[in-house]
């Protein structure tokens, strides 16, 4: 292997070669980075959510878009959202990779997070047919287990390298593709299909999580409800989407010519071990999870041009991830955003999303503002953007996903060099 | 009771709709093995339609051992006039197969 090929880990270097998504901030890359940029917010009131009973009424949903070039009408009837979504974020991924033809498909594997999976489905089955269980349709099981979308992506494609989902709550995105970069890494697989999915706009998971007063309940101003590290925020803002990445062994994207995003340089993962549901308060163990994705990348933490916060607008994960980042950095942090202020908390896929942003963000040196920050109680911790993007040096991004049951994935995405 | 001609009708809807494809893509010599690569659990909710659509128990053999659309229709069109009667051309229901020759001197 040529030594700029190797990875500071022994192991190959892992570009991103090509990204699809469908996400309420748009529906391709640069739909997605232009709303980031702007800080223009995708949530919107939903009346099914009032006439439900919800006390949330707003959600980011993706924008309407036409799946016939995606899915035949056969397939289409056999699926749910999750899997419609990731089929056709998949899709565009691999349109943009334009991998060879002759590219063996039993060394290509799918790699998906989610933290909902199948949920919704079996909500709609379990309160159409719990009283008539014989007429439950056929695919139901198909349709609802939680590997759905990852093994119709493989199916579709006939990808016959591993394929597996991931599980870690609001941390799947970033897992997954820790783990997918780690499989190109040490050489199990030349491919992967990997980033995340969900999509659960539904009574119970929004009753669920609003029991917890997790969700944001402004209703009345939904472009201003999602406000991550805000004095006045009040909860998340549930979002859906799907996101993949695909991944390669450096040296072959660069043999082949590929058009190379970046770089997945480093990941760690870690858990809290704290509580099932909220952060750990003083960030320790997060902050030594950020520590350890860019130790991982053979960097220092001077060499982080921004950090992607996972910020979901509520006020003790805000909170502990400021602490975090202030324990890592003390004095001189680099500058942070957080996207969810735009997209809502994709749950599933926000690590993803997050990590795909970040590659075009670290590339062309622009660090999105916080949509709706005006003041923080967490300022004094950590430099927030807020207002306008912020020009800096292009550089690796740290990116942070973490999840209830006290997940962290990190990764460190570097701009193509 | 339906005649050949309404059940055939029926018959390509149900198919059509599962199979995301128009009832006149589909005719009596349609192979849906062969020419959709129908599996299984399709043929399961083309039945599990039928059965809702015509209130008619089908025998799931009867959809599986149908060589084509017609001969499905033909089936399904014999078990409605007779119920108690194994559908000609279909595995008698229950049938046991033995996987492995009998052995010497018995029956």
């Amino acid at each position: 292997m040529n030594a700029r090929d190797r990875h500071p880990s022994g192991g190959h270097r892992v570009a991103v070669t090509g990204i699809g998504l469908k996400t309420p901030a748009g529906n391709t890359l640069d739909e997605a980075y232009a709303a980031v940029l702007s800080g223009k917010p995708a949530a919107t009131r939903l009346d099914r959510l009032a006439e439900a009973g919800l006390p949330v009424h707003i959600a980011c949903l993706v924008p309407e878009f036409d799946t016939e070039p995606y899915l035949s009408r056969r397939e289409a009837r056999q699926i749910d959202r999750p899997a419609r979504l990731l089929l056709c974020a998949a899709a565009d991924a691999l349109a943009d990779a334009a991998l060879p033809a002759e590219q063996p498909r039993e060394r290509i594997g799918v790699q998906i997070g989610t933290g909902i999976g199948g949920l919704t489905s079996m909500e709609e089955a379990t309160a159409g047919y719990v009283h008539r269980p014989r007429d439950l349709p056929v695919h139901t099981v198909p349709r609802t287990m939680a590997n759905s979308p990852a093994c119709r992506v493989a199916l579709r494609h006939g990808f016959q390298g591993v394929c597996t989902t991931y599980s870690s709550a609001c941390a799947s995105g970033g897992t997954a593709l820790a783990e997918a970069a780690r499989r190109i890494r040490y050489g199990e697989l030349d491919v992967a299909v990997a980033g995340g999915v969900d999509a659960a706009v539904s009574t119970v998971v929004l009753g669920s999580f609003a029991r917890m007063r997790a969700l944001s309940l402004r209703n009345d101003e939904p472009a201003l409800a999602s406000r991550p590290f805000d004095a006045d925020r009040d909860g998340f803002v549930m979002g859906e989407g799907a996101v993949v990445l695909i991944l390669e062994r450096w040296e072959a994207a660069r043999a082949r010519g590929a058009r190379i995003h970046g770089e997945i340089a480093g990941y760690a993962e870690n858990c809290d071990a704290f509580h099932i549901a909220a952060p750990h308060e003083d960030g320790e163990v997060a902050a030594r999870c950020m520590r350890a994705a860019v130790a991982d990348a053979g960097l220092t933490l001077a060499d982080i041009g921004h950090i992607s916060a996972h910020g979901t607008s509520t006020v003790p994960g805000d909170r502990a991830e400021a602490r975090a980042v202030a324990r890592c950095y003390g004095v001189e942090p680099p500058p942070v955003t957080a996207i969810k202020g735009v997209t809502g908390h994709l749950i599933g896929a926000a690590g993803a999303l997050a990590a795909a942003l970040a590659l075009r963000c670290a590339t062309d040196g622009l660090v999105p503002p916080v949509a709706n920050l005006c003041r923080s109680p967490e300022a004094d911790l950590v430099d927030l953007v807020h207002g306008a993007p912020r020009a800096v040096a292009p550089a690796p991004v740290l990116s942070n996903a973490f999840g209830f049951g006290g997940q962290n994935a990190c990764l460190v995405l570097a701009p193509p060099s | 009771m339906l005649t050949r001609e309404e059940l055939a009708a029926t018959v390509r809807t149900v198919v059509s709709d599962v199979l995301g494809t128009e009832p006149d893509d589909l005719h009596d010599r349609t192979s849906l093995a062969d020419e959709y690569g129908i599996d299984s659990l399709e043929l399961m909710e083309i039945g599990a339609r039928l059965e809702r659509t015509l209130r008619l128990r089908i025998d799931p053999d009867d959809l599986l051992s149908a060589r084509d659309v017609g001969h499905a229709v033909d089936l399904l069109h014999a078990r409605a006039a007779d119920p108690a009667t194994a559908a000609p051309g279909s595995r008698t229901a229950h049938a046991v197969i033995a996987l492995v020759p009998a052995p010497e001197g018995s029956a």
